[in-house]
């Protein structure tokens, strides 16, 4: 199996990409995309550390199956909500979603 | 003897009762008074039985030791000596209770005066709408008093102390719907709380040098000498001050008079006979504390001997009969503490019981007088308190009239009654200490006492019926100085406009023309109302308190029979033989005052309005009571409300718009600039996020 | 280097291009298409990290389920003109990635796993240096069902309420526009 460092560097690369995607997008549903890359990487994460640091307990797997259940409601609940922004406002920037300012 | 705390807590139940339950039925004016009454009797019960253990304790050991066994040792028990009542810190403290022969001697007074007072308070209090709640706030008032006079640790006793005087305020306001009387509550009870603050400071000084509120060992400690002598000066004339705010001594006098306002038995229950005398019971009881410093014995001599005398002369011109009585008291409190004062102590302390019962005597017939003038002068705009408009109620009100002059002859000092015994004990004292200045104030306070009793008597009880034609005369007449007579009333009130008259034979012919339509008009028809004597609830507690009003003093007989300065004595007991030379002085000083009044009042030979002619200054002095009220209101106007106003300034300029407003504004405006912040912008947020992120991981890296 | 090895690199570097499609792309579509492919890589990867039910579940939910919800997502909020997707200010938000990035690596790196793993075997009373096997759909709800039978409802409670949520707020709504 390749050393533990490589998967983490994978994941990391993976994060940082979705981080980038939050930041630089301006579509709400993009947004939501590159969050759920960021949780993958996440997932990732874990798998590699119940795979290498923890075989016995394996409590990393466990927690994937938490994120990836989280990721899918967060998803669900985000772009329902987007759903209702966009008959709101007819669109899904998030640019012109400022009503929350100061 | 173990017993002695049920006292207070009956009539506490008794209040809490009232209170709780009896308000709620509807029978709540009859079951409170009930429920008072039968707490009150059960205190006095109490008392008996206390009284008995008490004799019993001494005779028996005077019979096995002796009868120059030490009183205190075998006199002087301690109820929940060791029991804590609550600890702080490393400080007990205890509800002690002490029953020696003073606190027994006050129970008694206590329980036996309210239990009257209350029986005739059905009478005089018939009608009122709170009825209940004055009874049930005279049961909290027994209470308090009967615990202060238990109280054998100073804090307890301070609380009691509060307590007296919150019901003091309760009664003096209890017709607060009145302006006049809220204002007289108020000022009792502020007036009272400079001197009580002088208590407590005095007392917080005895516990930081001790450790302790217990009396005994605090009086231990002093004794030992444990405690510097400055210190023991200081807080005895700042414990002293708490006496002198309750007792109505000079200068903090001045909320007694006012607190008449209040119903007439508490008058003659608080104002009188046990509230007010707690001044001079904390003196005898602390009086180990002040006898250890000679400048805290001559203040409070000081103190005595001007309000003694001060307060007698106020009393010589007033109009209102429950403030001659009101400065009656304050004379003969100032009587007593001078007495204390001189070192006088078994007098001072006998003068206190004595006094109560005749001065009680003495508001409750002033009660009874008033109680019957009030539907005679209704409607005329004339005080039924003012003696001027009263008169000739003699055969009308006989037993009020006979225990009225029982007890001024009483206060007065006449051979054989009660006064006589105590305010001699008291002469006697003085002069064999040497302290000839109280010796010779007390002879003209004793002469001055006798002449304005007799004033009032003679105005009140003898001469023309002088309330027929009170409401001839307008208001704001001017200030009358001899009471107005038939022959010239009309005279003077024909010239001013005529308001409201009543139909009278009193207007002579001459005037009989212009007068009579006016009267005719203005009479208010089916108003015949006359004075009468009071009902039997009423003139029983009166026949019943002039027993000891008249006798009490005869338990003090020096050389005779005198267990009374065996039982209540400070050191030593000296008998003393009674000195024919102060007792004829005395007799003869209070006969004259007597003398001078009868040939002023009653058959005028002397005009007093002459008298007040030749020297207006002095009247008019002595009538507005030196003018202290308005010297105090100059003082509030000018020094108090000066500083609460810098108060005020500061407050607002430095603390509430430098302290408070200064912040607030910076935070606001930090707020009003930092808002922009929020954009709105969620990927600005997300950054912002990150920059966090990049700064917290750069830390861990950095400093592992 | 043996095939597992080979595979691992070969399906991460697939991922990653994938993954740096979804946030370039200038297309919607291409975006959550390119989402849904690199989240079925991922669960190839779990395959090589020794875990088949999560590889299993990884490829239903993101293949099966996300993807339809993406595209009928997309589908309902179509713009009227072709809109710009990223920001002008994305070389600042690249920027910051490649920081966070290249402290998570030093991190990755710097950081002792075989103590670390040492410490967990102990903590967790195994024997150390313990070879991983191949954890299997059996292995996985025995310990959901078991230690983290709790948590376990507890997030299917949280499914449940995001589901009722997004109908709720999903809804057609009354209120004008």
């Amino acid at each position: 199996m390749v050393p533990l460092e490589h998967v983490l560097v994978f994941s990391a690369i993976l994060f940082s990409i979705g981080l980038y995607g939050v930041m630089a997008r301006r579509s709400a549903v993009l947004i939501l995309i590159a969050i759920e890359l960021m949780l993958n990487a996440v997932a990732v994460n874990l798998v590699a550390f119940a795979a290498y640091v923890d075989p016995q307990q394996f409590s990393g797997m466990v927690f994937a199956v938490f994120v990836i259940t989280i990721a899918a409601a967060e998803l669900g609940l985000g772009l329902a909500i987007v759903l209702r922004v966009y008959r709101m406002r007819t669109s899904v920037n998030v640019d012109d979603l400022d009503m929350m300012r100061w | 003897m173990e017993y002695a705390w049920l006292a207070p807590v009956l009539c506490a139940g008794a209040f809490f009762f009232n209170v709780i339950i009896s308000r709620q039925t509807p029978w709540k004016h009859r079951l409170s008074a009930l429920v008072s009454i039968a707490a009150i009797l059960g205190a006095f019960g109490v008392f008996l039985v206390v009284f008995s253990d008490a004799l019993a304790n001494l005779l028996g050991t005077a019979a096995a030791h002796g009868a120059a066994a030490a009183v205190d040792d075998r006199s002087r028990h301690l109820l929940f000596d060791d029991e804590p009542w609550f600890q702080v810190g490393r400080y007990a403290f205890q509800a002690t209770l002490v029953v020696d022969w003073l606190s027994v001697m006050m129970l008694g007074v206590v329980s036996f005066l309210s239990a009257l007072i209350q029986v005739y308070s059905i009478g005089y209090m018939r009608g009122d709408n709170r009825f209940w709640w004055f009874f049930s706030v005279m049961s909290l008032f027994s209470a308090a008093m009967l615990g202060l006079v238990l109280a054998g640790n100073f804090l307890l006793l301070y609380v009691f102390w509060e307590l007296v005087g919150l019901c003091s305020f309760l009664l003096i306001g209890f017709w607060y719907q009145e302006r006049d009387n809220a204002e007289a509550a108020k000022k009792a009870f502020v007036t009272t709380r400079i001197g009580d603050v002088g208590l407590f400071i005095g007392l917080a000084l005895l516990f930081l040098q001790t450790g302790t509120f217990q009396m005994n060992e605090i009086f231990d400690a002093i004794a030992a000498g444990r405690i510097e002598p400055w210190v023991v000066t200081t807080a005895g004339i700042l414990v002293f001050l708490g006496a002198v705010g309750k007792s109505g001594q000079f200068p903090l006098h001045v909320w007694l008079p006012d607190a008449m306002a209040g119903p007439t038995p508490v008058s003659a229950l608080i104002h009188s006979a046990t509230m007010v005398a707690a001044g001079v019971y904390l003196v005898g009881r602390a009086f180990p504390l002040f006898a250890a410093s000679d400048v805290a014995m001559g203040f409070i001599a000081t103190i005595g001997t001007i309000t003694a005398i001060f307060a007698a002369t106020i009393a010589l011109t007033q109009r209102d009969i429950k403030k001659i009585l009101a400065y009656s008291t304050i004379s003969q409190l100032g009587y007593m503490i001078m007495a204390l004062g001189v070192g006088a102590y078994t007098a001072g302390l006998f003068h206190m019981f004595t006094h109560a019962f005749f001065k009680a005597l003495l508001f409750l017939c002033a009660g009874s007088v008033i109680h019957s003038m009030e539907p005679v002068l209704h409607g005329t705009g004339k005080s039924p308190n003012d003696v001027f408009w009263m008169g000739g109620l003699r055969r009308r009100m006989p037993v009020t009239f006979w225990t009225f002059v029982i007890a001024s002859v009483s206060l007065a000092g006449i051979f054989p009654l009660s006064g006589f015994w105590s305010k001699d004990a008291i002469l006697a004292g003085a002069l064999a200490e040497g302290a000839w200045v109280p010796f010779i104030v007390g002879v003209v306070t004793a002469f001055l006492t006798a002449f304005y009793m007799f004033r009032a008597i003679y105005l009140t009880f003898f001469g023309e019926e002088r309330w027929r034609f009170a409401a001839a005369v307008p208001p704001h007449a001017g200030l009358l100085v001899v009471a107005p007579t038939a022959a010239s009333v009309p005279a003077a009130a024909g010239a001013m406009d005529v308001q409201t008259r009543r139909p009278g034979e009193d207007v002579p012919a001459h005037l009989e023309p212009e007068v009579r339509p006016a009267l005719e008009e203005h009479a208010v028809p089916g108003h015949h109302a006359e004075p009468h004597e009071s009902p039997w609830v009423m003139a029983l507690p009166l026949v019943i308190i002039a027993i000891p009003a008249a006798i009490a003093g005869w338990i003090g007989i020096p050389g005779l029979f005198d267990p009374f300065a065996e039982a209540i004595r400070f050191g030593p007991a000296h008998e003393e033989a009674l000195s024919p030379v102060v007792a004829s002085v005395s007799v003869l000083v209070a006969l004259a005052g007597i003398g001078l009044a009868t040939v002023m009042y009653w058959r005028p030979i002397i005009r007093p309005d002459a008298i007040a002619d030749s020297v207006p200054g002095a009247y008019r002095t002595l009538y507005n009571k030196y003018y202290f009220d308005e010297a105090y209101q100059w003082l509030i106007n000018r020094v108090v409300l000066a500083l609460a106003a810098l108060a005020a300034t500061i407050d607002r300029k430095v603390i509430n718009n430098g302290i408070v407003d200064t912040p607030a504004g910076l935070t606001g405006a930090a707020g009003e600039r930092l808002r922009y912040l929020e954009t709105g912008r969620v990927y600005q947020y997300a950054f912002a996020f990150i920059v966090g992120i990049v700064l917290i991981g750069l830390i861990i890296v950095l400093f592992p | 280097m043996e095939l597992g090895a080979i595979l691992f690199y070969v399906v991460a570097s697939a991922t990653v291009v994938s993954a740096l499609g979804v946030v370039v792309t200038r297309s919607v579509v291409y975006s959550a298409l390119l989402l849904v492919l690199s989240l079925m890589l991922t669960g190839l990867v779990y395959l090589l990290l020794l875990a088949d039910f999560l590889a299993l579940v990884q490829i239903l939910i993101y293949g099966g389920t996300v993807s339809v919800l993406l595209l009928f997502a997309l589908m309902l909020t179509r713009p009227e003109q072709k809109p710009v997707l990223t920001h002008k200010g994305w070389p600042l938000a690249a920027l910051g990635a490649v920081v966070v990035l290249v402290l998570l690596i030093y991190q990755a790196v710097s950081t002792d796993w075989a103590r670390t793993a040492t410490a967990v075997s102990a903590a967790a009373g195994a024997r150390a240096g313990a070879v991983a096997s191949r954890i299997g759909p059996g292995e996985l709800g025995a310990a959901l069902f078991t230690t983290w039978a709790v948590p376990f409802e507890i997030a299917s409670l949280v499914l449940l309420v995001a589901l009722m949520g997004a109908l709720v707020i999903a809804r057609a709504s009354e209120e004008p526009r």
